[in-house]
């Protein structure tokens, strides 16, 4: 019984002290660029800490070796953009994330960099909410 | 008897996991970061440390997020990803070079700090 109580304790330790990457509501903007504003649309996605080192042997470079909050499983997901005077409606896809870890950045489907514009950027002054 | 006795193993590991909780969450922020995950700060490489030559790595956490590439941003790249990844590392602020037999370099880290990652893409 005590060894099952020091395993659960250690159980409980390791759930705790772990990297904390995880889903978080996020707002993106959607730009409806011939009418020339944006919409604003509700979604989950990838945010927290992961735990990182910076190698002190150098020569040759080690790749992979830092993790990064990102994305383990996304869906996408279809919202309907209002139009305007000589425009229609139209549609846009934008992917959503359902699940996040602590991983390295896959440069296949991510623009991995340290500061970009933003989940929310709009290059118009308008913005319209949509949930 | 033996329900008894379980049961008080039981009550025990719960009332050290409730106070183990508790202390975690009285600390500051800047204590433990956030819920254990340790943060950015000097620790020393155990493979290269020598007895009397300490060798130190910049290790822990920093922050970092995902989110769908802004449309502006898309139009910008050569060839457009749908995601952005705004990441973070721990990395030495300041570290002395250190030459071993063989000619082997390595860096000996004296400050650390959250900043740009190098070794995260695959």
């Amino acid at each position: 019984m005590k060894t099952i109580n020091c395993y659960l304790l250690l159980i409980c330790w390791k759930a705790i002290c772990g990297n904390i990457c995880e889903l978080s509501n996020i707002t993106i903007a959607v730009e409806k660029e011939e009418c020339r504003f944006c919409i604003s649309v509700n979604a989950t996605w990838c945010s927290g800490y992961c735990f990182t080192r910076d190698p002190v042997y150098k020569y040759p470079p080690v790749s992979s070796v830092q993790q990064t909050c990102t994305f383990k499983e996304l869906v996408y997901e279809t919202v309907k953009i209002p139009g305007c005077a000589d425009h229609a409606e139209s549609f846009y896809s934008y992917p959503v994330a359902t699940e996040c870890h602590c991983e390295s950045c896959d440069t296949d489907n991510t623009d991995c960099t340290v500061r970009g514009l933003g989940p929310s950027y709009c290059s118009f002054n308008q913005n319209q909410s949509k949930e | 008897r033996i329900m008894d006795y379980y049961g008080k193993y039981a009550a025990v590991t719960l009332v050290m996991l409730s106070v183990f909780l508790h202390i975690l969450h009285s600390f500051p922020d800047g204590e433990f970061l956030t819920q254990g995950c340790p943060e950015c700060k000097l620790g020393e490489n155990r493979f290269f440390s020598k007895p009397g030559a300490p060798i130190y790595q910049c290790t822990g956490c920093c922050f970092s997020r995902a989110y769908p590439t802004p449309m502006r941003s898309k139009k910008t790249m050569l060839v457009p990803k749908n995601i952005t990844s705004e990441a973070t590392c721990c990395v030495a602020k300041a570290f002395t070079k250190i030459t071993l037999k063989d000619n082997v370099k390595i860096e000996n880290h004296t400050d650390c700090h959250c900043s740009t990652c190098y070794y995260h893409k695959s």
